[in-house]
């Protein structure tokens, strides 16, 4: 089963629209990762992302596929020190989001019209304790996913 | 078996199926399709204030005189496209429930219903009744639902007692 880190992630590394604005690690890959940096070696603009919360549906009937929709809310944040860039990431983020779908199976027919996300909300912000000083962006989003 | 004494404290709702016959005879029953929450029966006596001014006292005296059902009503992850099969009643009959006004075209024709309870025996209560409600809601961050109600009609049919 994929998880929804995994769509996710796919997703953002396959969208040159982001991975254009992200820096490139030490070991060639793009700077996005799951939860927290590299302690070692950080390049910027970098981004992680981490699961808020997953509520799942549930009905009252034993059936094989229980608990299998829920909205799953998800915080990226991204750090730089251009804030300018750091716009033009979250403007891409949210193109991307527009057409991410974690609902529908790929590669099935869909069984709903996508239904993306209905909440993305995003701030800009200031790292403290950091010299140079670094910008950073979060963003808070809540999509319907479906396991898959 | 009925179970006695306190060993019991509380039975977990979830797995509580709200049942609809077809009509056919003998009758089979249907599970309701994503139902995520039911309430009722509502059952009720109807109340009549007998007090006297021979009683004395000063207090009422009431007596309960009919019986009624009163109201099941349940929620559902509503799928529009949602048929009845392999014993899941889908949520397109359900609606045509609702437009027959009753279980066949003529209208009147009172649906059976069961409540099977998540328990070692699956207790199961037993009514008649009709799709008297049916309230659909789409919200934009939400799921699309539908707020049901079933007007029972007659007797509760109920295990380890008489029907009243």
């Amino acid at each position: 089963m994929t998880s929804v880190e995994q769509l996710l992630y796919e997703a953002v590394i396959g969208n040159a629209g982001i991975t254009s604005l992200l820096a490139t690690d030490a070991g060639g890959n793009v700077a996005f990762y799951l939860i927290q940096l590299p302690q070692q070696g950080n390049v910027y603009p970098a981004g992680v992302f981490q699961r808020v919360s997953s509520p799942r549906l549930f009905v009252m009937q034993q059936v094989g596929n229980q608990a299998s929709v829920g909205r799953a809310r998800f915080q990226f944040t991204f750090w730089g020190h251009d804030a300018g860039v750091l716009e033009q990431i979250d403007v891409a983020l949210l193109a991307m989001f527009r057409t991410f779908d974690a609902y529908n199976s790929a590669g099935s027919p869909a069984t709903a019209v996508q239904p993306g996300f209905y909440s993305y909300s995003s701030r800009m912000l200031t790292e403290p304790q950091t010299q140079p000083v670094l910008q950073k962006v979060m963003v808070d989003v809540i999509f319907w996913f479906q396991d898959q | 078996m009925p179970v006695s004494g306190f060993g019991v404290v509380a039975l977990p709702a979830i797995n509580t199926l709200l049942q609809v016959g077809q009509g056919n005879s003998p009758e089979t029953f249907y599970t309701l399709a994503n139902v995520s929450s039911i309430s009722g029966p509502s059952l009720e006596g109807n109340v009549v204030d007998v007090t006297s001014m021979s009683t004395n006292l000063p207090w009422r005296q009431k007596v309960v005189t009919l019986l009624q059902g009163g109201e099941v009503s349940f929620d559902i992850f509503w799928i529009p496209m949602l048929q009845s099969s392999s014993g899941i009643e889908g949520h397109v009959n359900l609606l045509t429930l609702f437009v027959n006004r009753g279980q066949s075209a003529v209208a009147g024709q009172a649906i059976d219903f069961r409540l099977v309870f998540p328990d070692q025996d699956a207790s199961t209560y037993t009514f008649s009744g009709f799709i008297s409600k049916l309230s659909l809601t789409e919200k934009v961050e939400d799921v699309v639902r539908a707020a049901c109600t079933i007007t029972i009609t007659g007797a509760l049919g109920f295990p380890y007692g008489t029907p009243a």
